[in-house]
């Protein structure tokens, strides 16, 4: 992808963030009663300085070269991305840490080493995804006292 | 005591997400059955050993493991993956001894002095304060200045979601209850340095070990490597001691500030972020000397410095003493024993982590495809703990996602996170300032101390505009560079 084309698409929603903070600050009540300093004076300062700043960036990055960006093993990262959530989803709705703790390690492990042999790869899955959960129940649990 | 609180430190600093004050917390209820002498050393021991503690996480798996410990992430990751992780460890674990040394002779000699200029900050002078970290840190970065400001004033507007604290106003929290308090900055961290990272990793070469030759696993220097870093080491104790003796900041700013001025100062700016040992000692030595400059109000005033040494206060309350200036009048037998033994147990901290921190440190000969979801995991548990919410959870998750995107894209990942620490100093002050003025705002200029910082501010600004003038001469080879082996530490990186 090119680097000028992410940059300007990522500025903008930034400044699209900046003037939707503006225009959300417009309607916070002051139950403090001093109107001079309100809670969105702050905000309002900051979303211009945040518009005006994607602008001056966005001028920058037209002055310069333009090269390409490379997102390499893109679907190792996107599977990464979504493994962590359903590790969390299984967590917070079916309330089973260390089952989505297991599955999150082993999964990770198993995809991440690149040994060809199959029962190599479960074993060291299993025996890493095991002793994470040994170290964070006894660590975490036992002498710390936080509950998951 | 002094042992079991500065080992139970380490541990809880090399953890993400816990950090000292969670930990001093955690040991609290068994201060109960202590005299108060012995209550006082241990927290502070643990206080102490947490703040190096942070660095291992750092320095190991790029994971901040305190928010001192994030500016160490910078020069002592890219250290630790280039195959010296003991190298690193070992300017963290010196840097971090001679800070605490600093804050603790400090803390004997100067404490009285020291008290009295800080009682006159005010608000204008923390609102300054907080504009200098914030121009400090966007001249940390010198790939692409407007995109560090647009990471600032993301920072800010990040740290303004929730309940408006002065008039109650619910500011940007689109109705969800999560939001009431924010997002914390723990979640942040760890989305944008750790879970970033990991996903960075995965594009290397993931059969790849980082330390194949164990003997670079010793935690140590040389004394030739200690005397190239030793004047950033000092002037990092001066800045972490002040900043300590400043109620509210903590160890997190004082780091930054520190880095700033050892990249700013240094003859080879644009190495940092590379390995640079400057870099690693700049951030431990301050983050260290916050300790002892954090307990100087406490004793003298009853103000705590930093969010633990409030904590420290609570537990001596339950013991009956009360902090304050009465405190060094009447009850001086504990006093001196607070200041000796808090030598003492920075003393305890370099003997016990020059030889546990190797423990940490045999992580990196394992294989990339074990690390990463090992780094993943912790952190992401560090991310549940402090608040045992799991929306943390999802926050350090998407914003790891997003923050990967914004790396390849040049835009500060750092501007961002100290921007986040000091917007509500800022706001607050800002505010607090112009409602005691009655809407004047030549309260930031007339005050004597204010001055100084404007001065300051202008003196940062100058001096960012002449390095970023001098670079690019360099670049268009006007200007002969023969520096450039100076500032190595004498580490062939």
């Amino acid at each position: 992808m090119s680097y000028k084309k992410a940059t300007y698409i990522t500025l903008a929603v930034f400044s699209i963030i900046g003037v939707v903070f503006f225009i959300m600050s417009t309607s916070f009540i002051n139950h403090g009663g001093i109107k001079s300093v309100g809670p969105e004076l702050f905000p309002q300062i900051n979303s211009v300085l945040l518009i005006i700043a994607c602008v001056l960036g966005a001028i920058g990055t037209f002055k310069k070269e333009d090269k390409f960006i490379k997102f390499e093993k893109l679907g190792l990262i996107i599977f990464t991305l979504v493994w962590l959530l359903i590790f969390v989803a299984i967590w917070k709705y079916a309330k089973a840490f260390y089952l989505s703790a297991f599955i999150l390690i082993f999964g990770l492990v198993f995809v991440y080493n690149p040994n060809k042999e199959i029962k190599k790869k479960l074993i060291n899955a299993f025996i890493l995804s095991l002793s994470l959960n040994l170290f964070i129940f006894i660590v975490f649990e036992k002498v710390l006292s936080i509950r998951f | 005591m002094i042992s079991f609180g500065t080992l139970f430190g380490l541990l809880i600093g090399a953890l993400p997400g816990l950090g000292a004050t969670i930990g001093i917390c955690l040991l609290l209820p068994l201060t109960y059955k202590m005299t108060p002498l012995t209550s006082i050393l241990m927290l502070m021991a643990l206080y102490n050993g947490g703040e190096y503690g942070g660095s291992i996480s750092s320095i190991i798996l790029g994971v901040p493991g305190t928010p001192g410990a994030t500016a160490t992430i910078l020069d002592g990751y890219p250290m630790s993956k280039k195959g010296y992780p003991g190298k690193a460890l070992g300017y963290s674990l010196t840097a971090s001894t001679i800070g605490g040394i600093f804050g603790a002779l400090c803390l004997m000699f100067l404490t009285l002095a020291l008290t009295k200029v800080t009682l006159n900050f005010r608000d204008p002078e923390f609102t300054l304060l907080g504009l200098l970290g914030l121009i400090c840190v966007a001249g940390l970065d010198s790939k692409d200045v407007y995109k560090s400001a647009v990471s600032i004033f993301l920072g800010i507007q990040t740290s303004l979601i929730g309940v408006d604290f002065f008039s109650g106003a619910k500011r940007f929290t689109f109705g969800s209850i999560n939001l009431m308090e924010g997002f914390t900055l723990v979640s942040l961290l760890i989305g944008l340095f750790a879970v970033s990272e990991a996903l960075i990793m995965l594009e290397g070469d993931l059969s790849k070990r980082h330390v194949t030759d164990k003997k670079n696993l010793k935690v140590g220097i040389t004394l030739k490597e200690f005397k190239n870093v030793a004047k950033d080491i000092f002037k990092g104790s001066i800045i972490g001691t002040i900043i300590g003796i400043l109620p509210g900041l903590g160890a997190g700013p004082a780091s930054w500030f520190s880095y700033a001025e050892a990249k700013r100062s240094s003859k080879t700016p644009e190495k940092f972020g590379e390995g640079m040992p400057n870099g690693i000692v700049a951030s431990e030595s301050a983050n260290n000397a916050v300790v002892g400059g954090s307990m100087i109000p406490l004793l003298t005033l009853g103000i705590p410095g930093s969010p633990a040494a409030a904590v420290i206060m609570g537990a001596l309350m339950i013991h009956g003493v009360k902090m304050g200036p009465l405190l060094m009048k009447n009850d001086l037998e504990l006093i001196h024993g607070i200041f000796w033994g808090f030598l003492l147990a920075v003393i305890a901290m370099f003997i016990y982590a020059k030889y546990t921190t190797t423990i940490f440190a045999r992580l990196l000969t394992l294989p990339q495809y074990a690390v990463s979801p090992i780094v993943l995991f912790l952190a992401l548990i560090g991310t549940y703990v402090p608040r045992a919410n799991i929306f943390d959870v999802w926050v350090a998750i998407i914003v790891g996602g997003i923050a990967f995107i914004l790396r390849k894209l040049d835009f500060s990942l750092p501007s961002f996170i100290l921007a986040f620490i000091l917007g509500p100093i800022l706001e607050e002050g800002f505010r607090r300032s112009l409602m005691i003025s009655n809407g004047r705002w030549s309260i930031f200029v007339t005050r004597p101390y204010s001055i100084c910082i404007i001065l300051l501010i202008a003196f940062m600004i100058a001096s960012i505009a002449y390095s970023k003038i001098n670079s690019r001469k360099k670049e268009n080879g006007d200007i002969k560079d023969d520096s450039i082996n100076l500032d190595t530490g004498g580490l062939d990186l």
